[in-house]
């Protein structure tokens, strides 16, 4: 609590006291805020962002979750492990990949379809369009990982019994399999909704050059690019991000409890099945890969290629385009890359390690403690879900800046740690949590009765059963450290650039950039992999193997 | 499908270790051997504080592979000892303020914009600091502060980039008021004027010379054509470049390091009257960590061996003689002399903060 009030208090004191120019928090600046109709048209377009970008993920992940585990599509192994690829590229550095293609005048993508199909700008990516299209289909990886589990655990014998009952795959699909899955589905939607919510990159680098704004590049354009910084207009408007997020969060919480599910670790496995598509499977695959192309593939090959090149443009459809590795030298020339590198990978490192002992912690004491507020618990370690990441950034900004004690840290990388440990709180809790949530009292129980102490029983018991949720939890925390500019973009200093302020610094500084930015960023794409790689074999569910399809 | 799976532990084991090659360079890299030299007073104390610290608009690659070679080359024992953070002219001035005013100033050294730079300098941030080497090389009136509250740096030509592959000879733009012109509606990108950057001053300069009514009408008729609002000149150099855009507000040193790459960018630059500059000026820091070795800088960045440095990044050097011997030779057409932007309107640099409202109010 004390991590989430402290900053909250910060936020509003250091704007009202912090003079710059007459830029503070005044009655007068709150009511020109809340009054203006420019506050209004940022909520909405923040709120559309999200929300048709939260629709789009889901729709994807749902489709190419059950195609992947409930049909007999081809290379079903391969294609299971495949969603997550899209968390190796930032949002930052997609951006970069999605202008090269879809800009209204010279992308390549819409020159080539226009010259193809005679479609004219098919896709203009500085539109609420092209923001949505972007998040969307970035949002797979998280969409897919929410539902998977949701489609694979599916009781099969209520397909099978509308099977029997004459109806066809996709009539069972459409009024069976999906209602049984709206639980998960309005699950992933809504967490897809706040973290669209959070969303600076995608905004920032692909809305304001259109003059859509949301609420996210708001508090950073009030400070950093206006003259002199308005703090109290930023502060403003993270109170009325902090309000709107929160009632989304209130939301999925409730949502979340009324359908979570748990599988009891001695309980028998659930039995899967999956429909024989026949020839359709064919098709089925051509879904997955085109979902694929656009969540991964397009973007990181975009990308790849102008790593390779020292300036790449696509004026009437010709590619100028001509082969070096001059980019990787020069990334790998500059001094405060490896600094960058440095301080992300042990940014990483330590917000994995922090937030997942927080977490475990905070998942025991709710589930396994008998204490009175363990609710409360619960309820505290979904506060950051509410929080976008910049606006917390900003809260921690002052925190760090003016708290005795505590401003001696500023300009390390602590007060990123912080932001990164608190925001990613929620995600390494329920990570720990289901893992815990399986493991019987019975146990416990048994070796407390057999005369181990408490401490013997967490560390002998209780904690192998929880190494994978506890892994999973890092590696999360890890990966997503890499990725995060919206929390860190406002804490960095001299000494504690990260990767990500890095390539946006970059990218805005020099007109010829881009293409140094493209190969430092397959190197933190390549960060990413690995990590993921990892994951990913941490996470497959044991004893799975294929199943015998149901005969249509 | 065994061997095939040993492939790609084979292929993943060797990624790994290739990307734990670059992590542990980045945390054990060696540092730069010590050396012996004959000590001045101001270096001396330079190098007994051991660091620099330095907020800039210069791009990374730049000040870190140019700049930064050329200091060393004359004082080799700051090898490595120098860290460079580039940052948006308006970040440069908000982090220096709000630092100063918080007590926590990390930086030693300011490298901005001079209209950016100046809600920092009204705030109390930049020390005053009086340098030798101005005199020393009779640097004119103009070129640094009398108060002594900013000095030399360098200055960037502002132009107007065009595309060529898009814009056909007869559109190219003679005067600003040919960009009211409805053909060029989406088609112009502009670093957001508010920023008080390059636009943003161009535009103030006109100000005094054009009247209050036929500015706004030049204001509001750009805006119709609504441009496209970017973060900086670069980004808009890279639009018209890449052809996102036609034409763009933009300044010499992209379109020179455009030219050299190969093959070199299809953009083309159009000098409208008055051909102005856009200053970047250096400042000490109020409680800098350092100020010893700030104050090094300055006067190296302020000498002839700074100043052409500067001059081999594409930037224009801020005294005459050297500029006009290096990068404005073949550049600048013949009878034509640069006014520093807005010297003409010193309510621009007395009140930014009116300047960025009105521009807001125009353009958003």
């Amino acid at each position: 609590m004390v991590v989430f009030l402290v900053p909250i208090f910060y936020l509003v004191y250091g704007s009202m006291f912090f003079q710059m120019g007459g830029a503070t928090l005044t009655y007068d600046t709150f009511v020109n805020v809340m009054t203006s109709p420019k506050t209004g048209y940022l909520l909405i377009n923040t709120l559309v962002f999200a929300a048709g970008g939260a629709t789009l993920a889901v729709l994807l992940a749902t489709t190419y979750a059950w195609i992947v585990i409930r049909t007999d599509v081809p290379g079903k192994r391969v294609l299971e492990l495949l969603p997550i690829l899209p968390l190796t590229m930032p949002f930052l550095v997609k951006a970069f990949a999605w202008i090269f293609l879809f800009s209204p005048h010279n992308g390549l993508a819409n020159i080539l379809l226009e010259q193809a199909f005679g479609v004219k700008s098919f896709l203009n990516i500085y539109s609420m369009v092209g923001m949505i299209f972007a998040i969307g289909t970035g949002g797979l990886p998280l969409a897919f990982l929410t539902i998977e589990p949701a489609v694979r655990a599916m009781n099969p014998a209520l397909e099978e019994a509308s099977r029997v009952a004459g109806n066809g795959i996709l009539k069972t699909l459409f009024r069976i399999t999906f209602p049984v899955l709206v639980p998960a589905i309005l699950s992933a939607f809504l967490l897809l909704l706040i973290i669209g919510l959070g969303n600076f990159d995608y905004p920032f680098m692909l809305g304001n050059p259109a003059g859509i704004d949301t609420l996210a590049t708001e508090v950073y354009f009030a400070i950093y690019e206006i003259q002199p910084a308005q703090y109290g207009v930023a502060s403003i408007i993270s109170i009325i991000y902090l309000a709107m997020a929160v009632c989304t969060v209130s939301l999925y919480i409730y949502v979340t409890r009324k359908t979570f599910k748990f599988v009891v670790v001695t309980g028998k496995a659930a039995r899967e099945s999956v429909h024989a598509l026949r020839r359709w499977k064919y098709v089925a695959l051509v879904i997955c890969i085109i979902e694929l192309l656009f969540a991964f593939l397009l973007p990181y090959g975009t990308l790849v290629v102008m790593s390779l090149t020292s300036f790449l443009s696509s004026i009437g459809g010709q590619v100028q385009f001509s082969f070096t590795l001059d980019n990787y030298v020069a990334a790998l020339s500059l001094p405060s890359f490896f600094t960058a590198i440095r301080n992300s990978l042990t940014l990483g490192c330590a917000a994995g390690a922090i937030g997942t002992g927080v977490a475990a912690v905070l998942s025991y004491a709710a589930l396994k403690s008998k204490v009175r507020g363990a609710r409360f618990v619960e309820f505290i370690s979904s506060i950051p879900l509410a929080f976008p990441g910049i606006v917390y950034a900003l809260a921690l900004f002052w925190t760090f800046l003016l708290l005795p004690g505590v401003s001696m840290l500023y300009g390390t990388i602590w007060p990123l740690v912080v932001a990164l440990v608190f925001l990613y709180l929620p995600y390494c809790t329920r990570m720990v949590s289901a893992s815990l949530i399986q493991i019987a009292d019975e146990l416990e129980e048994s070796s407390r009765v057999s005369g181990a102490a408490w401490g013997r029983t967490f560390y002998k018991v209780v904690l192998p059963l929880m190494r994978r949720g506890l892994l999973n939890s890092f590696l999360y925390a890890f990966i997503n450290s890499l990725r995060e500019l919206g929390a860190v973009v406002l804490l960095v200093t001299a000494q504690s650039i990260v990767i990500t302020t890095l390539l946006l610094n970059l990218q805005s500084q020099h007109a010829f950039a881009l293409n140094t930015v493209a190969a430092a960023s397959v190197f933190l794409s390549l960060f990413i992999m690995v990590a993921l790689v990892i994951q990913a074999y941490v996470r497959r569910a044991p004893g799975t193997s294929a199943k015998k399809p149901s005969k249509g | 499908m065994k061997r095939g799976i040993s492939s790609i532990t084979g292929a993943l084991l060797i990624l790994v270790i290739v990307l734990a090659a670059v992590a542990a360079y980045g945390f054990m890299r060696p540092t730069a051997p010590t050396t012996t030299y004959t000590p001045t007073t101001t270096e001396e104390m330079a190098f007994n504080e051991g660091s620099l610290t330095i907020y800039g608009v210069i791009d990374t690659t730049d000040f870190t592979g140019v700049i930064i070679p050329a200091f060393e080359k004359q004082y080799p024992w700051a090898k490595g000892k120098i860290n460079y953070v580039g940052l948006s002219p308006s970040e440069i001035s908000t982090r220096g303020l709000s630092e100063y005013k918080a007590g926590k100033v990390q930086a030693d050294l300011l490298i901005d914009t001079l209209g950016s730079l100046t809600s920092a300098l009204q705030g109390g941030a930049a020390a005053k600091y009086t340098s030798p080497m101005v005199s020393l090389m009779s640097y004119p009136e103009g070129t640094y502060d009398p108060n002594g509250l900013w000095t030399v740096g360098y200055g960037l030509p502002i132009v107007v980039a065009y595309n060529t592959k898009l814009v056909d000879p007869a559109k190219v733009p003679k005067t600003w008021n040919d960009l009211t012109d409805p053909y060029w509606k989406g088609k112009i990108a502009l670093d957001d004027p508010k920023t008080l950057n390059v636009a943003g001053s161009v535009f103030a300069h006109l100000y005094p010379i054009m009247g209050e009514a036929n500015w706004k009408a030049l204001m509001q008729g750009i805006a119709a054509n609504q441009p496209v609002l970017t973060q900086s000149a670069g980004d808009s150099f890279t639009k018209v470049a890449q052809g996102e855009v036609y034409i763009a507000t933009g300044l010499i040193n992209d379109y020179l390091a455009g030219k050299k790459l190969t093959p070199p960018i299809s953009v083309e630059i159009a000098w409208l009257q008055p051909a102005t500059t856009l200053p970047i000026v250096t400042s000490l820091c109020t409680s800098a960590p350092h100020p010893n070795f700030a104050a090094l800088f300055i006067e190296w960045f302020a000498s002839g061996a700074g100043q052409y440095s500067i001059a081999n990044t594409g930037r224009v050097p801020m005294h005459p003689a050297i500029a006009a011997g290096t990068i404005l030779a073949g550049v600048l057409p013949p009878g034509m002399s640069l006014a520093g932007v807005a010297s003409n309107n010193p309510d621009y640099y007395a009140n930014p903060a009116q300047w960025a409202s009105t521009y807001q109010s125009i353009f958003g």
